[in-house]
């Protein structure tokens, strides 16, 4: 009896916690569309397995593709660029101003954006007819439940879950190899004239925290912000990441004051990241984060590469 | 009595400009400025703040003064007082370089070979800006500043326009950086010798070929027929001080890009305390330019700060107190006279 | 012929604006030591003569010489040295002294440093005594009225020394002891012997009163040139203007004096 009670109870958390993860979303299965709610709080009625789908968010693209979904996909914006293939599919523009006439010209059964940016043309499309859903991963948890989302549109469920836990797991890895280490300060720079940094609410802070440093710009206002040069030179950061192609570390290093800081005297200067890695939340940010760790601790990199 | 208020003005901006910023508290600031300069022991690191304050500041000053006097020439040789530095399209040339390059990824390419790619593309743009405007100038007769001043707007508003587009195609990232550089701001990590030097060697010559020529703005300033008849070479000094014009503010805007407002209403300031005189006037142009740039710098620092705001570009600063002041002291001079 | 002695001459002067064409063949001659005044309706083309003959219109057909000099070869320098004008409507309110302004017309003397000399301080005293303004030497332009800063354009002219003076309506901003002060003054000018002046105005009495020699213009051309009693004549008069006007010949002096009848109620 006790067997059968336990049995109950384990069956009634994994559902519960069933019920959590989708709790953004609203999946029901009626006829041949699915009702969902998109990261722009819209109702939205989705075409059971679309064939038809643009995307115009480049991190839907690559969720996608490593969902296995991307038969679907008839067009993307000029800045999709991973993984190769997509290249060549047809490009209706770009992410900031995509191309109205090129999408309605294609006659898509789905046009998945962005929630944030591309929010203004998500009603221009919805009102001219076009199926559209935004999502808005901003930060690790959205774009979990993102994925959840996307896999439930392309019926890619058992896809969706193993990315996700796939992603979780990368993460705790890096976590776990970050949390005996010092927390050396970070500077990432995302523009230097005038001088720009992230902070708490973006990406990347998310992803440097997780892979143990302390962002500098932390917090700053808004997630992606102007820091004064002053403030840099104070914080003295132990790694600074260049993360724009404008600067190069000889050109920081000629930077007047900035020999002196920690990070141009110990060489902790980086600019090798890809920034879609740390920016683009998808499939690759483990990657990012992974990249990040080795920028904050190179030792671990020797090490990865030996594991190899 | 005047110049006593204006040194002193001065000296208490320029101390607080020293003293105020986000890296140090003003004591902490007091006391290291005190150790540094009697010559004692402070952190490496510090001394580069202190000494980053004190070149922003004097960019800051440089910056103010080129913008000032850039006004001045072009309100005199347009015999237009509503003249600025940007009215011949100058710095919607340097944004539409800066936006485009912004566009295309060109400032990587420059830093790879060690050029500030916003300096390469903002010069190009705002060079190319005036070299339409003065290929008109050189055709127009002795009496057309004004057609002169129709093709600047209109160069300016293409340019402008073009700015935009390009800045609306650009990374949402990078957009944030191109409109804060449009709005004007000196919060770039490169204020150090180097560039001074550079801006400091603009200025000072565009000051003294200025004050060696104000006969020739004088007589402008009365009118291009006026200065025709009494035996100048309208088109050729047209010419001359447009370049002079262009040369300061280029230098001054590819450092900290489009500060507003101090080109318009510094020089009727100076105007109205010096009067029009150009030997005089060009001095207390510069002065009150500088000071200028510099009270909205520091001020805009600190109210950043203080204010945990996300910008409040020196540009802004500038417009939103200068404006209400100019037209303060305005009224009274007119009710004076 | 002693061709210096003729300070300004004007052969066939043609000059089209846009599709009009202004000047239809002027012919002037203005002798040193004289004061001539071009009269005429608006429109006549007397503005766009004294244009032609200071540079500010380029585009011409003819010739102009001054001093005999043809002007197409001399630079703005030596333009300057030469003539002065006092343009139609005076100068604006600028934020200049008196002084400051007069000392402008000394522009063509400049010395290569830029700066003025001691004579050129000194000429600019003695214009705006002979315009009796130097009591305002250090007022700015921008709080005087419009006969004062007039006064000022006109020392500023005397200032450039130059043997001929080109006055295009100088009286218009002045009343009636103004106007007789301005060409009290140009009569002083220019009967030294040295200097020419040559004044458009509208006022015929004025001109008649004072000038040496008329010349009456219509439609781009002059229609008739000689002394005020030859030019104040009723049949000269009226080819070029329609109101009801009489010739009255004044006794005394060859100076005719022409008045408009006066309105009749009956």
């Amino acid at each position: 009896m006790s067997h059968i009670k336990l049995f109950t109870l384990g069956l009634a958390v994994v559902l519960a916690l069933g019920g959590c993860r989708a709790q953004n979303q609203q999946a029901s299965l009626s006829s041949q569309t699915i009702a969902l709610t998109d990261d722009l709080g819209r109702e939205v009625q989705i075409p059971q397995n679309p064939s038809r789908v643009i995307s115009l968010s480049p991190e839907a693209t690559e969720i996608i593709y490593a969902l296995d979904a991307d038969k679907s996909l008839i067009a993307v914006v000029n800045e999709s660029d991973y993984p190769l293939q997509v290249k060549d599919l047809p490009k209706v523009g770009s992410f900031s101003s995509p191309s109205y006439e090129g999408i309605l010209g294609l006659k898509p059964d789905l046009v998945i954006a962005t929630g944030h940016e591309q929010s203004d043309f998500v009603g221009r499309l919805a009102s001219a007819g076009v199926t559209v859903v935004a999502i808005f991963p901003k930060n690790i948890a959205a774009l979990l439940l993102d994925i959840n989302m996307l896999g439930t549109i392309f019926s890619r469920t058992d896809e969706a879950d193993k990315l996700v836990q796939q992603i979780n797991i990368g993460l705790d890895e890096v976590r776990r190899m970050a949390v005996n280490r010092p927390r050396p300060k970070v500077f990432v720079e995302i523009a230097d004239q005038p001088l720009m940094t992230v902070a708490h609410g973006s990406l990347v802070d998310e992803l440097i925290d997780i892979a143990g440093g302390e962002n500098i710009g932390a917090s700053l206002p808004r997630p992606y912000c102007r820091i004064e040069p002053e403030q840099v030179l104070a914080a003295n950061p132990d790694v600074i990441i260049l993360a724009h192609g404008a600067a190069t570390p000889s050109e920081v290093a000629d930077r007047p004051g900035w020999r002196n800081i920690r990070a141009m005297q110990d060489g902790c200067i980086v600019s090798v990241i890809d920034p879609s890695l740390i920016f683009r939340a998808g499939p690759r940010t483990v990657e990012g984060a992974r990249a990040l760790l080795w920028a904050f601790h190179p030792e671990l990199k020797q090490l990865e590469g030996t594991a190899k | 009595m005047k110049s006593l208020v204006i040194v002193l003005l001065f000296a208490s901006v320029l101390v607080l400009s020293l003293l105020l910023g986000p890296g140090l508290s003003f004591g902490d600031s007091f006391r290291l400025w005190l150790d540094y300069l009697s010559g004692g022991q402070i952190d490496q690191l510090q001394a580069a703040l202190l000494e980053y304050r004190f070149w922003r500041a004097m960019t800051a000053l440089l910056i103010g003064a080129a913008l000032a006097v850039a006004g001045m020439i072009l309100q005199a040789v347009l015999a237009n007082p509503l003249s600025d530095p940007y009215i011949l399209g100058i710095s919607s040339g340097a944004g539409a370089g800066v936006a485009l390059a912004a566009l295309f990824g060109l400032p990587a390419a420059f830093s790879a070979i060690g050029i500030s790619g916003n300096l390469v593309a903002g010069l190009t743009g705002a060079g190319i800006a005036i070299a339409v405007v003065i290929a008109f100038a050189g055709r127009m007769r002795a009496s057309m500043a004004g057609s002169l001043v129709i093709v600047g707007v209109m160069v300016g508003s293409f340019l402008s326009a073009v700015a935009l587009l390009a800045l609306s195609m650009a990374p949402g990232r990078e957009q944030g950086a191109v409109l804060l550089w449009m709005l004007g701001d000196l919060a770039s990590p490169r204020h150090g010798p180097a560039q001074t030097a550079v801006l400091a060697a603009s200025v000072l010559l565009v000051a003294m070929i200025t004050i060696w020529r104000r006969r020739e703005l004088d007589l402008l300033l009365t009118g291009e027929e006026s200065a025709f008849v009494a035996g100048a070479n309208v088109v050729r000094w047209r010419i001359f001080f447009i370049m002079l014009a262009a040369l300061v503010t280029a230098s001054a805007v590819v450092i900290a890009g489009t500060i507003g407002f101090v080109g318009l209403f510094v020089p009727h300031l100076a105007r109205l305390w010096l009067g029009a005189s150009h030997g005089k006037l060009t001095v207390g142009v510069l002065i009150l330019g500088a000071l200028t740039v510099l009270a909205a710098d520091t001020l805009s620092r600190t109210l950043v700060f203080a204010l945990n705001l996300p910008a409040l570009p020196c540009g802004v600063v500038t417009a939103l107190i200068g404006a209400p002041y100019f037209l303060f002291v305005l009224r009274r001079k007119i009710w004076q006279s | 012929m002693d061709t210096n002695n003729i300070m300004l001459r004007v052969e066939k002067l043609r000059c089209r604006l846009g599709d009009k064409e202004v000047l239809r063949g002027v012919d002037l001659s203005l002798p040193r030591g004289e004061l001539h005044c071009i009269v005429g309706p608006n429109g006549a083309g007397k503005t766009t003569l004294l244009r032609c003959v200071t540079g500010l219109l380029s585009e011409w057909h003819g010739n102009i010489a001054i001093n005999g000099l043809d002007v197409r070869q001399l630079g703005r320098r030596q333009m300057a040295q030469l003539v002065a004008l006092v343009p139609q409507g005076g100068i604006e309110p600028l934020p200049f002294t008196v002084e400051q302004f007069v000392l402008m017309g000394r522009y063509a003397y400049l010395n290569p440093l830029g700066r003025y000399s001691h004579e050129d301080e000194a000429k600019v005293a003695e214009a705006l005594a002979a315009v009796e303004a130097t009591v305002l030497a250090k007022r700015p332009l921008n709080e005087l009225s419009g006969g004062e800063r007039q006064r000022a354009v006109l020392a500023r002219a005397l200032a450039q020394g130059s043997p001929l003076m080109l006055l295009d309506e100088p009286t218009a901003f002045l009343d009636l002891d103004g106007q007789t002060e301005v060409l009290q003054l140009l009569r002083n000018l220019v009967d030294t012997g040295e200097k020419a002046a040559l004044a458009v105005t509208h006022d015929l009495n004025l001109a008649a009163a004072y000038a040496d020699r008329i010349h009456l213009m219509k439609d781009g051309a002059i229609v008739f040139e000689g002394t005020p009693a030859q030019v104040l004549a009723p049949e000269v008069i009226h080819r070029v203007y329609r109101s009801p006007l009489q010739v009255i010949p004044n006794a005394g002096d060859d100076r005719p004096r022409v008045f408009i009848v006066p309105y009749k109620t009956s």
